[in-house]
């Protein structure tokens, strides 16, 4: 992996993915980037069936968005659709894992950075982190699952005011509003995370010896009602 | 040329935690009862001393300039100047600077230094607005104004403001001097059992140190009005264990923290006195020597990781005195909290560290562990503020094998370390300082 980085702890088996964007000096998405989450989350995190915490190895941020570079190559509606197609179902693949996930935010989580937070289950974010879709400024519409998500994890009124001003909110309105679980400063940021895990785990445990014999399905944030 | 500065003696008064009622000690009590013994042996009286200087971080709104206040107290008469210097948790050590400083020049032969604190006497306040509402009902001149300024006090104006835990949060950049520790946790993996297995350790010490006899010779016991004898340190635990320490919650960072009241340093009342003196003092007097003072430096660091500040400044001394820190045969860092004194040890020997923050090729390298405050330190024996500078001092003034090199070293809040370079000087005509008592020579 050229940009991904993974590491599995050894006493809770707990996934950590670090995105480092190889000669970059912030984080944003390429299709490089996109095509090797996928391969772990087929490959590693399957195999390993275990819960999973993203977070960027940067310090300035978390992920600035889609690499708009990449954009200028795209020359027709069809190979702008393929491109979308391409990040909803790895973003699909990633909303649907049966383990618990969590995006450890550590500052910018903007665009397609947002999109793959909401792709995750659970989202903690250091107190000076923004988060936002700002391309809708540049025309371009969030492709990767952001319009479909936000609203159903922060209703349509928030979601709105988000996507249509595409003015990126502070960690803290975006506790109130229910977009991330807890705020936290940056030496907590990993800890929170992994707590979450482990409540959620415990949760677990008492629901299943509560509701033995009962099936409880997780809900697939998937994107058939995008169309 | 710079003359020498001297040692003579010092004492302390045990460290007692501020818990429970309020001591019956205030702060120049503390300061004052561990200086008259100290006077006591000494061949000289109290008004020969050319100046005193205390290091006094919450002074009492009642006692400003509390080393006037003391200096009467002690009897040193009007004539003996005295002034107090605030340099937060080494205002001990700084009191200690100063008086080398003004013996060093040439300006004075002798000098009484040290720092005292109160913790468990700071103020409780009314809060700004409460104040605001006293200052407008006093102004109220008709009986009618006041009844409707009655009307307008709420009960939330009655909140009491605890000054004590202003003075341990920076509120520049809004921090509480636990969360500081926290982030060097953060920065160097320092974990809690980590931090409690120090924690421990320094229990442990404290406890050997106390059985042993080693700090009888340092301390002197104190007495209040109901006849009560206090004798030792008594914030040590000798029942610690790493499960009693695993137990409270994180104090600052409440949630995910590391830094627990088990191993931060108490909150703790004492004063520590020390006579120091130059070359023709001694010679005058015939004064006992427990060692030279050589050297001090101060150096500042990010506010929000003070614990860090001694690495920066033991490295600036040393580097001016041409040191090793093999050459040091004992260390005190003063233990505000573990995660902070281990933070130290990591960045002493972090190469990262030498290069950004010290500006050094190599790293110092670690305090070997058998010399890093082998005698326990502030998590077991309380941390008052104004007077631990002087206590690592004196204590490694008294332990110190002779000729050899001692660094007493703190972490200030609000971004500054403060080192002091000390060689101990033990001829056995003047061990201990006991040999010249006054009363024996009249």
């Amino acid at each position: 992996m050229k940009h991904w980085k993974t590491e599995i702890r050894g006493d809770d088996g707990i996934i950590i993915l670090t995105l480092d964007v190889a000669d970059r000096s912030a984080n944003v998405l390429t299709m490089e980037i996109m095509r090797e989450l996928e391969k772990i989350i087929d490959e590693t995190v399957s195999e390993e069936c275990c819960d999973v915490i993203i977070r960027s190895g940067k310090q300035n941020g978390f992920i600035f968005g889609a690499d708009v570079e990449e954009f200028k190559n795209v020359k027709t509606a069809e190979e702008a659709e393929a491109l979308a197609k391409y990040g909803q179902s790895v973003f699909n693949k990633l909303a649907a894992l049966p383990f618990t996930s969590v995006a450890a935010i550590n500052g910018a989580c903007l665009g397609g950075g947002l999109e793959l937070a909401l792709a995750c289950e659970y989202r903690v974010a250091r107190d000076d982190a923004k988060l936002g879709l700002p391309e809708v400024l540049l025309g371009i519409h969030p492709g990767f699952g952001g319009t479909v998500r936000l609203p159903k994890l922060i209703g349509d009124s928030a979601a709105l005011q988000m996507t249509l001003t595409g003015k990126p909110i502070d960690a803290k309105k975006a506790k109130n509003i229910g977009l991330v679980d807890e705020v936290v400063p940056e030496r907590h940021l990993l800890n929170a995370a992994i707590a979450l895990i482990k409540k959620i785990r415990e949760e677990k445990i008492i629901a299943e010896k509560t509701f033995s014999g009962i099936t409880v399905h997780k809900t697939n944030h998937g994107l058939e009602s995008e169309k | 040329m710079k003359k020498k500065a001297f040692i003579v003696d010092g004492l302390r008064t045990p460290f007692l935690k501020a818990s429970g009622p309020l001591s019956p000690f205030s702060a120049s009590d503390l300061a004052v009862y561990a200086a008259r013994p100290l006077f006591a042996r000494m061949p000289f009286e109290a008004s020969e001393i050319d100046e005193v200087i205390i290091g006094c971080v919450g002074q009492p709104a009642a006692e400003q300039n509390i080393a006037r206040v003391i200096a009467l107290r002690l009897g040193c008469g009007k004539y003996v100047p005295a002034y107090t210097v605030h340099r937060n948790c080494a205002s001990g050590l700084q009191a200690l600077a100063n008086g080398y400083d003004a013996i060093s020049s040439g300006r004075a032969d002798l000098i009484l230094a040290g720092g005292t604190e109160a913790m468990s006497h700071s103020p409780i306040q009314y809060s700004q607005k409460m104040a605001d509402w006293f200052a407008k009902f006093s102004r109220a001149k008709s009986v009618m104004e006041k009844i409707k300024l009655l009307t307008r006090l709420r009960l939330s104006y009655l909140k009491p403001v605890i000054t004590l835990l202003l003075g341990l949060f920076d509120s520049l950049y809004n921090m509480s001097m636990g969360q500081t520790a926290e982030k060097v946790a953060y920065r160097f993996g320092i974990t809690r059992k980590e931090q409690d297995e120090f924690a421990l350790e320094s229990h442990k010490k404290l406890a050997a140190a106390q059985d042993a006899g080693l700090l009888k010779e340092e301390i002197t016991p104190i007495f209040d009005s109901r006849g009560n004898i206090y004798t030792e340190d008594n914030g040590l635990r000798r029942d610690s264990t790493m499960k009693g320490l695993a137990k409270p919650k994180p104090a600052f960072d409440k949630k995910y923290g590391t830094v627990t009241p088990g191993n931060s340093s108490q909150i703790t009342d004492g004063a520590a006195m020390l006579i120091l003196a130059s070359e023709e003092a001694v010679k005058k007097y015939n004064l006992p020597v427990l060692g030279e003072i050589i050297d001090y430096a101060f150096a500042g660091v990010d506010p929000t990781e003070i614990g860090l500040g001694p690495v920066n400044a033991t490295a600036k001394l040393l580097v001016k005195n041409n040191l090793a820190m093999d050459d040091i045969g004992q260390v005190e860092l003063n233990e505000a909290f573990a995660a902070q004194a281990l933070g130290c040890q990591a960045a002493l020997e972090s190469e990262d560290y030498a290069k950004k923050e010290l500006g050094l090729e190599k790293p110092l390298g670690k305090i070997k562990s058998e010399r890093l405050n082998p005698e326990g330190g502030a998590i077991a024996m309380g941390h008052p503020v104004g007077a631990s500078g002087a206590r690592i001092i004196l204590h490694l003034a008294r332990v110190l094998k002779n000729k050899e090199l001692g660094v007493a070293t703190l972490c200030i809040g609000g971004g500054q370390g403060g080192a002091m370079l000390i060689r101990a000087l033990k001829s056995p005509t003047c061990h201990l300082g006991r040999q010249v008592d006054k009363r024996g020579e009249k």
